[in-house]
């Protein structure tokens, strides 16, 4: 079952990679998406492969350096609260959401 | 018939994928969002903004308010002279006694040259001074001029005066530069043109030099070629010149950053670094064959351009697109305990 995890993620990883680079060479998203966003920082992601992901580490470093304001903060805190519900569940009840 | 459509760990499965799948689409979305404010590039200087001795640009007391572009770093570059002096070796070798930043070899924001193709206002002549490097000249008389190779490494400034012309009441979104030489032009099919690589930077700078913000990371292929489509100076139609064109595309994010940094656009300037340059036939860049617009005996010339964003409606879209995300996943988190469970019910997850 963990190796079906496994691929399950790790594709839908290289899925959403994929959709986003796709979008980016086809002019649908600006050129900036792909690089690192001003006041945050990539560095998991900046490999060109994650280039997706790029802009989603960048978009949270920018909403906790207060790049974003106020919503900045509020969506890091969601962003938290999911993950560390979800780690709570999973050392509690072994399972992410109850 | 009560058999729950997604079981635990199925859920588990689906919020996961969910996560990572949405959320780097939606964040994407937000942001590309936010620059859909953006307007059009357009020429920073106008025709009637070239005056002949401008009082303001023509205060040679002060180098600074004498020039567009200065060249900061021309690459590396060998001569006659040098090779008859260090001899041939190839590079790299230390051409530490080749002067960057000659004085004269930059376009001068003296006088009232200009070049306009259709809407494009081109400043005058440049040199990078390859061909003329002053300093050099001075100190070995028989000075054999450039032979060739120039590297793939230059780095050169925008001065305050190329910012003069910006409108400080709207937030700069891009800076575009595009360099051509003019001097030849060829059919537009012709195997001069072909497809050139490069990363590219840009640090902006106040006048004090007090502030500064660096953007880096920008990277781009492009068709070294650009395309006149009447040439009202030699009465001309369709063909190419030599061309290179570094788009800083800020993102919305940046764009809000750097306006509230500069505040005053009259006083900024500047520097652009252009590296890694590749060329998909002659990645060398072999001794007697140029192949970048600024680089050769030629002069060039520059266009820049610019364009502004409505940060207003930008950082409605930003805040507004990030507190609904920031929302969602609130709701998530809480729907993921079990006080909550509504995504459960509604598919019939296990209780």
């Amino acid at each position: 079952m963990n190796s079906i995890l496994i691929i399950i993620v790790i594709g839908s990883i290289l899925g959403s990679t994929s959709i986003i680079n796709a979008a980016a060479k086809n002019g649908f998203l600006s050129s900036g998406l792909t690089r690192s966003v001003a006041g945050g920082v990539a560095t998991i992601s900046s490999s060109s492969f994650m280039i997706g992901y790029t802009n989603v580490e960048t978009f949270i470093s920018a909403a906790a350096n207060g790049s974003l304001g106020l919503a900045g903060f509020f969506f890091i805190g969601g962003l938290a609260a999911l993950l560390i519900t979800w780690a709570g569940n999973l050392l509690e009840f072994g399972s992410a959401i109850k | 018939m009560n058999e729950p459509k997604l079981t635990g760990i199925s859920f588990n499965l689906f919020a996961l994928v969910g996560i990572l799948v949405i959320l780097p689409i939606s964040t994407a979305f937000i942001t590309n969002l936010g620059s859909s404010t953006n307007t059009k590039y357009e020429s920073s200087m106008k025709p009637n903004d070239f005056i002949w001795n401008d009082p303001y640009l023509c205060a040679v007391d002060n180098f600074d308010d004498y020039s567009w572009v200065e060249w900061l770093d021309v690459g590396d570059n060998v001569s006659q002279l040098y090779e008859i002096n260090y001899g041939t070796s190839n590079p790299p070798v230390n051409y530490d006694f080749m002067a960057d930043g000659a004085v004269l070899s930059h376009t001068a924001g003296c006088n009232n040259f200009y070049y306009q193709y259709g809407n494009d206002v081109f400043w005058g002549n440049s040199r990078d001074n390859h061909r003329s490097i002053e300093s050099q000249s001075f100190k070995y008389p028989n000075y054999g001029g450039y032979i060739g190779y120039s590297g793939d490494d230059f780095t050169f400034r925008i001065d305050e005066n190329a910012f003069q012309h910006l409108d400080d009441t709207q937030d700069l979104s891009g800076i575009k530069l595009t360099f051509i030489d003019n001097f030849i032009g060829y059919n537009c099919d012709s195997v001069a043109f072909r497809n050139i690589s490069f990363n590219y930077e840009i640090t902006l700078i106040d006048f004090n030099k007090s502030l500064s913000k660096f953007y880096g990371g920008f990277e781009d292929t492009q068709k070294n070629s650009y395309h006149i489509k009447f040439d009202p100076y030699n009465n001309q139609n369709d063909y190419c010149v030599e061309s290179m064109s570094l788009n800083f595309n800020f993102n919305p994010l940046e764009s809000i950053e750097l306006n509230e940094i500069f505040t005053d656009y009259d006083n900024m300037s500047a520097i652009i670094r252009v590296y890694d340059i590749e060329d998909e036939y002659n990645i060398n860049y072999t001794t007697g064959f140029s192949d970048l617009v600024f680089t050769g005996t030629n002069k060039h010339q520059t266009m820049f351009e610019i364009r502004y964003v409505d940060t207003i409606q930008t950082n409605f879209f930003l805040s507004g697109g990030t507190f609904i995300l920031g929302g969602i996943l609130w709701l998530l988190a809480i729907a993921s305990t079990p006080y909550w469970n509504p995504l459960m019910t509604t598919l019939g997850g296990k209780k």
